[in-house]
């Protein structure tokens, strides 16, 4: 049996995540494995989805990407802000920039392995409850919650500033003030159910919001040949069928915001430089090691 | 050895008690700073909230053992069996610790040995590995927590067997519902 | 497994501790599922269902109420509400119910009210003419504002395990908590006409303004704790940290506060959160093999099945948290019947608040319900009366506390109103 553990409701319409699993799922029935989802916190939060995955109990779990970047932080590269064009980009930089390769090394003293990498939903952008924004002069007062001391520099180089609250705390101090917005995928307030109080979104593009598809490579190296084969095209299969969803929802994912009230600030090209460019001070930031963002730079560079 | 065990015990709780005191003090000024950093600081410090969660699993799990000692945990229903030195009493007492047994020696057990790869692979081998982003400390310096309260437990709980005559349960003075 | 049922009856019947009655059983079936390789994601589990933000509120709130109790606040707020209602007619009643208001506001437990104030209470209205048993029932019943009135444990409890904002549900609990005690005052009236219960004297009176003046900085803190929540300067969990630096400073107005009673203050606050979180771990790991073995879907498949939906499942989840809190500590409830019960209903479209301030009402009239009341064993332990009379005396209570609970399942807006004034999103 291969149980995976999903992240999300299992809902085709605005998880990438579960549009993967499906997906995966799916080829893996035909092939004749015997597959079966576990719904979203059945087996745990992340990292008991992790220590299971490593562990042999689970087979496959949809994971967040701190649970890849405990282990090896150099995957944290893929958050940098504007470093791929889009999500398709970034597959093409992690297959050709031999991520995979160097992740599953470090994954391997730990039993797990890392399959693919999922984008959630369109890329990251603003979103925030009163101000609309167009510029980063528009967030000069605004405070938004923050990931990590990168995102935090970020903020600070756009001129405006972070702050940590844990997401199960982000409902009640966006409706408070507590803070002001937020950066994710336009899905993510509507699989919230946050559209009444996040009255703004802004197509920034900032990042591929991402999910870790990790594998117990304990059940992995304990298939048959023809088994691996499979699992390797259910794989493919899966992020096929992710990226055409992805294709599929870019305008609407942005419609549907605006179903649902929010007031949406589509950005032209030039308007989405001026945070780009701003964006850059983090690359310099010693927040990563030099030497991984030049060679996060390098690949980014080559598959473009 | 009776007095061996019980001087153990005591001292453990002595000092599970410190410790969870500067936990709870400790979780306290981590929220503060958190709240006053949001207001105060150009860059506030992301490693407040981590701090403060691990800290607040200190306090309850040796918190948990202080509640053990004093005999102070929950019950569903008083023993129907008469009190200790009875004979029903001491085997009221010898299922309790049969239960406790059951909960508290696999916790440890897997703390220290895995389903594959024996030792190598038990849960704090496994934390070892794993790195916290916000402090850049290995976690199992945070998760050592589990095993430490669950053996304590099991010393209080042979202090329990080696103290004569066996002390009534205390009665709660306050509780959280 | 038919193992399982025995063990479980042996373990209850010798009184073994909820915790670890709970978590033997549920390794056991572990065991007896051939499930055991799962046992050795437990050191994990129970250390990663403990590593929850939301439960940090607890400890801190819990903190709050043992330095100010231990500063001496208890007295103030019972010459406050003297200084109020004292002067009529069962008027010793009158003021054993505010002044649990005004420390709902401090504590966020039924049983630290009971706790606080049955001492002071009992002796003094029996010493007035009052019936013993009636006086430690309306000690006992009026207790059970104390989680309804924010701060509230049980509330953050819920909260913790449903994803429901903390803010939202404490400022649900304010309508409730007022309605339960004009409820219990109006009881009280009756009750006193009815027996002839005396009333207060002019002489005893406080006077009003100097005992507004040292009850104030009580009186306050459930107004600092709201409005560092309503207006954004901290969330939910910051909330608590500010009571507690609040507590601190009242404190010093109050008698002051020792080294020694900050950390008797502390260590009590340790061990009450370890009484809690033992049962969070141990529950965690039946929740564990109940995901393992979908029984959360099966139930839900089963609810369908008989077509229990919107407040048909809300009034039937009533009857079975309200058997629940006849039989088990609030915690304890709220622990083992959330995960099963509590996602049927928020899919069915129930508000995750409202359904929060129903079933900690529902589970708190337990507290003062045989056979295990909890608030009922305090008070007869405090003061040496006899439960079961006292907890004859108490059913008229129960029967109100029945009736508003039944209205607030009915008429969410009762709960709702407040929240969505203060700027939540609720239905
Ligand atoms: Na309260
Ligand atoms: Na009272």
């Amino acid at each position: 049996e291969v149980k995976i553990a999903l992240d999300t409701a299992p809902d085709l319409a605005t998880s990438g995540s579960y549009n993967w699993a499906a997906a995966f799922g799916a080829a893996l029935t035909e092939a004749g494995f015997e597959v079966r989802e576990m719904p979203r916190g059945s087996v745990g939060n992340e990292a008991e989805m992790f220590d299971q995955v490593t562990t042999g109990l689970l087979e496959i779990s949809l994971s967040d990407i701190r649970s890849v970047a405990q282990v090896d932080p150099f995957i944290y590269g893929i958050r940098l802000p504007y470093l791929f064009d889009d999500a398709a980009h970034m597959q093409r930089a992690l297959q050709e920039g031999g991520v995979f390769e160097r992740v599953n090394a470090a994954l391997g003293t730990q039993e797990a392995l890392l399959l693919a990498v999922v984008p959630l939903g369109p890329s990251s952008g603003i979103i925030t409850t009163d101000t609309a924004v167009r510029s980063p002069a528009d967030m000069a007062s605004l405070r938004m919650r923050a990931l990590d001391d990168a995102q935090i520099a970020m903020y600070e180089a756009w001129g405006s500033s972070g702050t940590i609250v844990p997401w199960g705390e982000v409902p009640a101090g966006l409706q408070t003030g507590v803070i002001d917005g937020y950066l994710n995928s336009p899905f993510v307030p509507i699989m919230f159910g946050q559209t009444d109080f996040v009255r703004n979104f802004s197509d920034a593009g900032v990042i591929i919001p991402a999910r870790a598809v990790l594998a117990s490579r304990q059940w992995y190296e304990e298939l048959s040949d023809d088994e691996r084969a499979a699992v390797d095209a259910a794989v493919e299969a899966a992020d096929a069928a992710t990226a055409a969803w992805l294709a599929e929802v870019a305008e609407t994912s942005l419609t549907a915001l605006e179903e649902a009230g929010v007031t949406v600030q589509r950005l032209t090209d030039e308007e989405r430089d001026a945070f780009r460019e701003r964006s850059l001070a983090v690359y310099d930031s010693d927040l990563m090691p030099s030497d991984d963002v030049a060679r996060w730079q390098d690949i980014a560079a080559a598959s473009r | 050895m009776r007095k061996f065990v019980l001087g153990l015990s005591n001292a453990l709780d002595t000092l599970a008690r410190s410790v969870a005191v500067a936990a709870v003090a400790g979780m306290f000024v981590t929220v503060m700073i958190q709240v006053i950093a949001r207001y105060g600081f150009a860059s506030p410090p992301v490693w407040t909230e981590d701090v403060a969660r691990y800290m607040m699993v200190w306090t309850g799990l040796l918190g948990a053992t202080l509640s053990f000692k004093t005999r102070s945990d929950a019950v569903l229903m008083t023993s129907v069996f008469p009190a200790r030195p009875h004979w029903l009493g001491l085997l009221a007492e010898a299922i309790h610790s049969a239960a406790v047994l059951t909960f508290v020696l696999p916790v440890v057990y897997f703390c220290f040995v895995g389903l594959r790869g024996g030792f190598a692979r038990g849960y704090l081998a496994r934390q070892a590995a794993l790195t916290m982003d916000t402090l850049g400390i290995a976690m199992v310096w945070v998760a050592s927590v589990v095993p430490i309260a669950m053996i304590i437990i099991l010393i209080h709980l042979a202090a329990r067997w080696a103290e004569v005559p066996a002390p009534a349960q205390a009665e709660p003075q306050t509780s959280l519902d | 497994m038919w193992l399982i049922p025995f063990i479980f009856v042996l373990l209850l019947l010798s009184g073994t501790a909820f915790a670890y009655l709970m978590g033997a059983v549920s390794i056991l079936s572990f065991v007896m599922a051939d499930k055991t390789q799962f046992l050795s994601i437990l050191p994990q589990r129970v250390f990663a269902q403990l590593d929850v933000f939301a439960f940090m509120a607890m400890p801190l709130f819990i903190l709050t109420a043992e330095i100010m109790t231990r500063a001496g606040v208890t007295r103030s707020l019972i010459d406050f509400a003297l200084s109020i209602v004292g002067r009529f007619r069962g008027g010793l009643g009158h003021v054993n119910i505010l002044t649990s208001v005004f420390f709902a506001g401090i504590s966020g437990s039924a049983i630290a009210d009971s706790a606080a104030l049955s001492r002071t209470f009992v002796p003094e209205m029996v010493e007035r003419g009052y019936n013993p048993y009636y006086a430690g029932a309306i000690t006992a019943a009026s207790s059970m504002i104390g989680p309804i009135i924010p701060p509230s444990i049980i509330m953050i409890l819920y909260g913790g395990l449903t994803g429901a904002s903390v803010a939202a549900l404490f400022a649900a609990g304010i309508v409730p908590g007022i309605l339960l005690a004009v409820a219990l005052m109006v009881l009280n009236a009756v009750m006193a006409r009815i027996g002839n219960h005396p009333g207060g004297t002019a002489a005893t009176v406080p006077s009003f303004w100097p005992s507004l003046r040292r009850a104030a900085p009580a009186l306050l803190l459930p107004v600092v704790i709201l409005g560092s929540l309503v207006l954004g300067l901290a969330t939910p969990t910051e909330g608590s940290a500010i009571a507690v630096l609040f507590a601190l400073i009242a404190g010093q107005f109050y008698t002051g506060l020792s080294r020694r009673m900050l950390f008797d203050a502390l260590e009590a606050t340790a061990r009450l959160t370890g009484t809690i979180f033992i049962i969070l771990a141990a529950i965690s790991v039946l929740g564990f093999l109940a995901g393992q073995m979908g029984w959360s879907q099966a139930l839900a498949d089963w609810v369908d099945s008989i077509g229990l939906t919107g407040t048909r499942y809300l009034f039937f989840l009533v009857g079975i948290f309200l058997i629940a809190g006849m039989f088990m500590d609030t915690p304890v409830a709220l622990t083992l019947l959330i995960p099963l019960f509590v996602p049927q209903a928020l899919a069915q479209g129930v508000d995750p608040v409202h359904l929060g301030i129903v079933l900690c009402f529902n589970l708190c009239v337990g507290l003062i319900t045989p056979p295990l009341g909890k608030c009922l064993v305090v008070v007869a332990a405090l003061t040496g009366l006899n439960y079961w009379r006292m907890a004859l005396a108490a059913l008229p209570f129960i029967a109100v506390q029945l009736l508003l609970l039944l209205a607030l399942a009915y008429w969410p807006e009762l709960s709702l109103a407040v929240p969505r004034l203060a700027g939540f999103s609720v239905n």
